[in-house]
C-alpha cells in the first residue's frame, strides 16, 4: 500500500443491548479502505452491514476499537474519542433516499455544501454542476415527492458527491428500483466514482452487484469479516464453504481425501476427484466439504481429461445467456451451465469433466 | 449550543459526551424537571403548610357541621360522573361503530365528533343550553310552550327544566361523548375485522358479534374511555356552576370551591376533598391497568384494515338521525340559543325581531373593562401557555427522537397532569402559592403556571405524534449532510413535524382560552379571564353579555379548530402525494 488508508477500522466491536439480552451486531472487524477504492460489504440480512457503515458514519457509537478517517481518529474507544457525523467528512446515501420532503431537490443538494461553509452562490452553482451530472438539471425547482424512485435516487447520489468528501457510504441504495434502472445507476455511479475518485463503502446483499462494482468484496458472516479480496479472487479463491455458497451457486458434497501432494484426490459420491484447489492445512483421511461451480463443469471431449462425472440429462433450461443443465448420477444431482446447447447420448446420459483447478475443497464446517 | 458546535472534535470526552448530554439535551431536561416540579410542589407544598387544618377538618367532615352536607354533595357527584359516562360510553360508542364499522360512514360528521368540545367550549355549551330550557324564560321552553297551545294544553312553566339531575347528567355527557368517540374509534381501526367476519360466516347475526367479538376486543378502550369520562366529569366545573346553583345541587367540584370562597374560607375541607379526588383517580387508574393488562386482550393486531362495512338497511337513517342530532346538541342548538339571547337588550323568551342589537357585542368587546381585559388576558395567556408548552414538549420530542428511555420518562412525567383532575390544581395553587416564597396569587403569573401544567399532557401527546410521524433517517441524511444536532432540529425536524405541532397548539390554546375550573379559583378582579368572567356575569344575571362572550370566545375556537383541520389536511396530502 502506497498511500495511507482513507478509512482504517481497527478491531470494532458493536454490542446492541436490548430488553431481550445483548447481541453482537459486530465482532471485532478490522477494514482498511484505500483512497479512490471502491469496497462493498456483502453479506446475508441482519450480519451487521448497515450497523459497521453505521459506526463508520458516526450515526452508531461502538463499544470499543477505533476508526481512522484519512489518517485521523474519529473513534476510539481507549482514548475516549467519538467525532460526530457532522465532523467526519464523509457522506451517505441512505436505502431509503432520505430526501427531505419540504425542501426542493436543489435545496436537497445546497443543504450540504452551506454547511460545510461555502457561500451560498458557490453551493448553488455546485449544486446545479451536481444535479447536471446525475441527468436532473432539469428538475432543481421541484419537490422530492414529484420525483420517481429512480429520480429521488439519483438527487440522494447528488446529495452525497457534491460536497466532495473522500468517502462515501452507501447502504443499499439501489435495492428499492426495478432491475433496469438499477443496471443503469449502477453505471452511472462507477462513471461518476472515477471522475470524481471519492472511495464508496457499499453495502449490499445482491452478489450480481457487488461483482460489478467492486475493487474489493468483503463477504460479511454475522458480526465478522469471512474474507475480503478481489471479486475474482473471492468468486474463484473463496476461502470458506460460506462464502462459495454466498457468492455464485455451487454444486456440494462431501468427500474423504484419499491422497495429497500437489493434487488433492478426494473420495466422493460422484467417484474420485482431483482438487488443485485447498488449503494447505488439509491431510490424507480428513472430511472434506467440495464445491463445484456449474460454470466451470465441460461437456467432456477426450475421455482422457480428470474428473469425469456421467449422469441422465434430465432436464434443460434456456436462461436467454447461458443454457442450465440437471444432471441424475449416481451420486446425486449435478447443475452445469453452459453457453452452447448440449446433446445426450444414445442412453440419455452425458459425461462432463472439471477442471482440478475448479475443484475447491475446504475443511468440513467452515 | 455554540459549545456544543465549538467544542474541538479530538477534545476526549468531555463529562458532557459521556453522560450522553450536550448543552441543549441539559437545557432540556432541567425545563422538563422545573415543569415536574410545578406539578408536584404545589400540591406538596399545600398539604405541609395545611396539614394542621387537614387533621381538624377530618372532625368536622366526619361530626362536625360539614357531616351533613358531604355525603350529598358526595352522592350528587357520584350520580352526575357515573350518569354522564354511561351515557356517554353509549352515545360514543355507537356513534364510533357507526363511523367505523356500518355502511352509514359518518363522514365529515365523523371528523367533527371528536372535536365538538373544542368548537364549542362547554362553558358556552352549557350557558346555550340553560337560555333554552330555563323552565320560565327558556327560549326552546317558550316556542314548545306556544306549540302545546295550539292542542289546547297551557303550562307556565316547562315543559323542560335544565336545573334538575337530569339536566346535569345529561349536559355532562354530552360533553364526555368525544373522549369515548376518539377512543373507542381508534380502538375499532385496529380489531381485525376479520375475526368479526369469521364470526359472521360462522353463523351469528351482526348483534351477536357485536356482543360476542367487537365489544370484548375493545375492551381495554371500554374500560379507558370510562376513565377519561370520570376525570373530565369530576373536574368539569362550568356545567354544575352554571346550572348546579339554580337546581340546588351541589358537586364536589362547585363545592370545593364555595369552600374555598367563603369567610373565613375553610382550607382544611377543601383540601382534604381534594386530595380525597385525586386518590380516588388514582385507584380508578389502578383499576384501568388492571383491565386492560397486555395479553388478556390478544385481538389487536397491527395494521389498519377497512372492514365490509355492516348493513344497516333502514336504520341507517336512525343512525344518521343519532350522529346529527349530537351535533345538533352540542353545538347548533346552543349557538343558536346564545346567538338570539346576544342579540337582545335583555334576555326575554319572546323574541322581538324588530329590536335585535349588536350592542352587547360590542359592550363586552370594547367597552366593558372586564370583559375587555378578561379577553385579552385570556387570549394572551393562550398564546403563551400554547407557545411555551409546545416548544419544550416539541423540542423535547424531536430531539430525543431516537432514544427511547429519555422518551419514556417524558411520556410519564408528562401524562401526570391528565390524572389530577383541574380542581385539584386549582386548589393546590390557590394555597401554595397565596404567601411566601412564591406570592403570585392574584396574578396572572400563577394563572399561567396553572394553564401550563394542565395542559401539558395534550402538549405532550400532540408533540410525540408529530415527532413519530418523522422517519429517522432524514435527521441521520441531515447529520452526514455536516449539520449538527441543533442544526438538524432546526433545518430538517422542527419544518417537517410543523402541522402536528401546529395542531397542537391550537389544542392547547383553544383549551386554555375556555378553561374554566383552575380559572375559577385562581382568577380575580385583578386577573379576570373568560372562563371566571362568564361564571360571575351568569350570576350577576348580565344574561345577554354572557351570551355574547361565550359566542366570542366560540366563534375563536371554531376558527382555529378549522384552521388546524385544514393544516393537517394539507400536510397529509403532501405526504401522500
Ligand atoms: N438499534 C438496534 N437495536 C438492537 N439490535 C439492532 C439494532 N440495529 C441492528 N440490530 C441488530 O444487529 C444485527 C445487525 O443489524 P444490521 O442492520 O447491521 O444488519 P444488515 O446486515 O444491515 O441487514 P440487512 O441486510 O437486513 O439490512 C441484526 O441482528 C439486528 O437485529
Ligand atoms: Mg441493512
Amino acid at each position: 500500500m502506497v498511500s495511507a488508508p482513507r478509512v482504517s477500522v481497527r478491531n470494532l466491536t458493536k454490542v446492541y443491548r436490548t430488553r431481550r439480552g445483548a447481541h453482537v451486531a459486530l465482532d471485532n472487524v478490522s477494514l482498511d479502505i484505500d483512497p479512490a477504492e471502491f469496497v462493498v460489504l456483502l453479506g446475508p440480512s441482519g450480519c451487521g452491514k448497515t450497523t459497521l457503515l453505521r459506526c463508520i458514519a458516526g450515526l452508531e457509537e461502538p463499544d470499543s476499537g477505533e476508526i481512522l478517517i484519512d489518517g485521523k481518529v474519529v473513534f476510539s474507544s481507549k482514548a475516549g474519542i467519538y467525532v460526530p457525523p457532522e465532523k467526519r467528512h464523509l457522506s451517505m446515501v441512505f436505502q431509503s433516499y432520505a430526501l427531505w420532503p419540504h425542501m426542493s431537490v436543489l435545496e436537497n443538494v445546497i443543504y450540504p455544501i452551506r454547511n460545510s461553509g461555502k457561500p451560498q452562490r458557490e453551493a448553488a452553482r455546485r449544486a446545479q454542476d451536481a444535479l447536471d451530472k446525475v441527468g436532473l438539471g432539469k428538475y432543481a425547482a421541484a419537490y422530492p415527492g414529484q420525483l420517481s424512485g429512480g429520480q429521488q435516487q439519483r438527487v440522494a447520489l447528488a446529495r452525497a458527491i457534491v460536497s466532495g468528501d473522500g468517502l462515501v457510504l452507501f447502504d443499499e441504495p439501489l435495492s428499492n428500483l426495478d432491475a433496469k434502472v438499477r443496471e443503469r445507476l449502477r453505471l452511472e455511479l462507477l462513471s461518476l466514482q472515477s471522475q470524481i475518485g471519492f472511495a464508496a463503502v457499499y453495502v449490499t446483499h445482491d452478489q450480481t452487484e457487488a461483482l460489478a462494482l467492486a475493487n474489493r468484496i468483503a463477504v460479511m458472516d454475522v458480526g465478522t469479516v469471512a474474507q475480503i479480496g478481489a471479486p475474482e479472487e473471492i468468486y474463484d479463491h473463496p476461502v470458506s464453504r460460506y462464502v462459495a455458497d454466498f457468492v455464485g451457486s455451487a454444486n456440494e458434497l462431501e468427500g474423504t481425501v484419499v491422497g495429497t501432494g500437489d493434487a488433492l484426490r478426494v473420495r466422493t459420491a460422484f467417484g474420485e476427484l482431483k482438487s488443485a484447489n485447498f488449503p494447505k492445512s488439509i491431510a490424507e483421511g480428513q472430511k472434506v466439504s467440495v464445491m463445484i461451480r456449474p460454470e466451470h463443469c465441460d461437456v467432456a471431449a477426450d475421455a482422457n481429461i480428470d474428473n469425469r462425472i456421467t449422469g441422465r440429462l434430465v432436464r434443460s433450461l434456456y436462461l436467454g445467456a447461458v443454457r442450465q443443465h440437471f444432471l441424475e448420477t449416481e451420486g446425486g444431482e449435478l447443475l452445469i451451465t453452459t453457453q452452447a446447447p448440449v446433446t445426450a447420448n444414445a442412453d440419455g446420459n452425458l459425461t462432463v469433466t472439471c477442471p482440478p483447478l475448479r475443484v475447491h475443497v475446504f475443511a468440513q464446517g467452515t | 449550543m455554540s459549545v456544543d458546535s465549538a467544542a474541538p472534535s479530538q477534545s476526549g470526552f468531555t463529562w458532557w459526551s459521556r453522560s450522553g448530554l450536550t448543552p441543549f439535551s441539559f437545557v432540556l431536561w432541567l425545563t422538563l424537571g422545573l415543569m415536574a416540579l410545578l406539578i408536584i410542589y404545589p400540591l406538596g407544598l399545600a398539604i405541609v403548610y395545611e396539614y394542621d387544618n387537614i387533621v381538624a377538618s377530618f372532625h368536622s367532615l366526619v361530626d362536625g357541621p360539614l357531616s351533613r352536607t358531604v355525603p350529598t354533595v358526595i352522592l350528587n357527584t357520584l350520580i352526575v360522573v357515573f350518569g354522564a359516562t354511561a351515557i356517554a360510553l353509549l352515545i360514543g360508542s355507537i356513534l364510533a361503530w357507526i363511523n367505523e364499522r356500518s355502511d352509514a360512514s359518518l363522514g365529515f360528521i365523523g371528523q367533527l365528533l371528536p372535536l365538538c368540545a373544542l368548537i364549542v367550549p362547554p362553558v358556552a355549551g352549557v350557558i346555550g343550553w340553560a337560555v333554552l330550557l330555563d323552565p320560565r324564560a327558556g327560549l326552546a321552553n317558550f316556542a314548545l310552550r306556544n306549540l302545546l297551545e295550539h292542542f289546547g294544553i297551557t303550562m307556565r312553566t316547562g315543559p323542560f327544566n335544565i336545573y334538575t339531575m337530569w339536566g346535569l347528567v345529561i349536559i355532562t355527557s354530552l360533553y364526555t361523548v368525544p373522549y369515548v368517540f376518539l377512543v373507542v374509534s381508534a380502538a375499532l381501526q385496529r380489531v381485525d375485522p376479520a375475526m368479526e367476519e369469521a364470526s359472521r360466516t360462522g353463523g351469528a347475526g351482526p348483534i351477536k358479534t357485536m356482543m360476542r367479538v367487537t365489544l370484548p376486543a375493545i375492551r381495554p378502550a371500554l374500560a379507558a374511555s370510562l376513565l377519561l369520562g370520570v376525570i373530565s366529569g369530576l373536574s368539569l366545573f362550568s356545567v354544575p356552576a352554571v346550572l348546579g346553583g339554580g337546581a340546588r345541587i351541589d358537586v364536589i367540584s362547585v363545592y370545593i370551591f364555595r369552600l374555598l370562597q367563603s369567610y373565613p374560607a375553610q382550607t382544611g375541607p377543601a383540601i382534604t376533598l381534594s386530595i380525597g379526588l385525586l386518590a380516588l383517580v388514582q385507584i380508578l387508574l389502578v383499576l384501568q391497568n388492571l383491565v386492560t393488562r397486555p395479553g388478556r386482550n390478544a385481538a389487536i393486531s397491527g395494521k389498519g384494515f377497512r372492514a365490509t362495512p355492516v348493513r344497516l338497511g333502514k336504520l341507517r337513517w336512525i343512525a344518521y338521525a343519532v350522529a346529527v342530532l349530537y351535533l345538533l346538541a352540542t353545538a347548533v342548538l346552543p349557538i343558536l340559543g346564545l346567538l338570539l339571547v346576544s342579540l337582545q337588550p335583555f334576555w326575554t323568551p319572546a323574541v322581538n325581531f324588530s329590536t335585535l342589537t349588536l350592542a352587547n357585542f360590542s359592550f363586552v368587546l370594547f367597552e366593558n373593562r372586564q370583559t375587555v381585559s378578561a379577553l385579552i388576558n385570556s387570549v394572551t395567556l393562550g398564546f403563551i401557555v400554547a407557545s411555551f408548552n409546545m416548544l419544550v414538549t416539541g423540542a423535547f420530542a424531536l430531539h430525543f427522537a431516537r432514544n427511547g428511555k429519555a422518551r419514556k420518562l417524558a411520556d410519564i412525567l408528562t401524562g401526570i397532569p391528565a390524572t389530577i383532575p383541574h380542581t385539584v390544581i386549582g386548589v393546590a395553587f390557590i394555597l401554595a402559592f397565596s404567601r411566601e416564597p412564591l406570592r403570585i396569587y392574584g396574578t396572572t403569573a400563577i394563572l399561567l403556571l396553572a394553564y401550563i401544567v394542565m395542559t401539558l399532557s395534550y402538549a405532550a401527546r400532540a408533540a410525540a405524534s408529530a415527532a413519530a410521524s418523522i422517519g429517522g433517517e432524514l435527521s441521520e441524511a441531515s447529520r452526514v449532510s455536516k449539520a449538527s444536532d441543533m442544526k438538524t432540529l432546526w433545518r430538517i425536524s422542527l419544518p417537517l413535524a410543523m402541522p402536528g405541532l401546529v395542531a397542537g397548539w391550537i389544542m392547547v390554546f383553544v383549551h386554555t382560552v375556555g378553561e374554566v375550573t383552575a380559572s375559577a379559583f385562581l382568577s380575580g378582579t385583578h386577573n379576570p379571564v373568560i372562563g371566571r368572567v362568564l361564571l360571575d356575569l351568569w350570576n350577576f344575571g348580565n344574561f345577554p353579555q354572557v351570551a355574547s362572550l361565550a359566542l366570542v370566545i366560540t366563534a375563536i375556537s371554531a376558527s382555529l379548530v378549522g384552521l388546524m383541520l385544514f393544516i393537517t389536511r394539507r400536510s397529509q396530502r403532501l405526504t401522500t402525494s
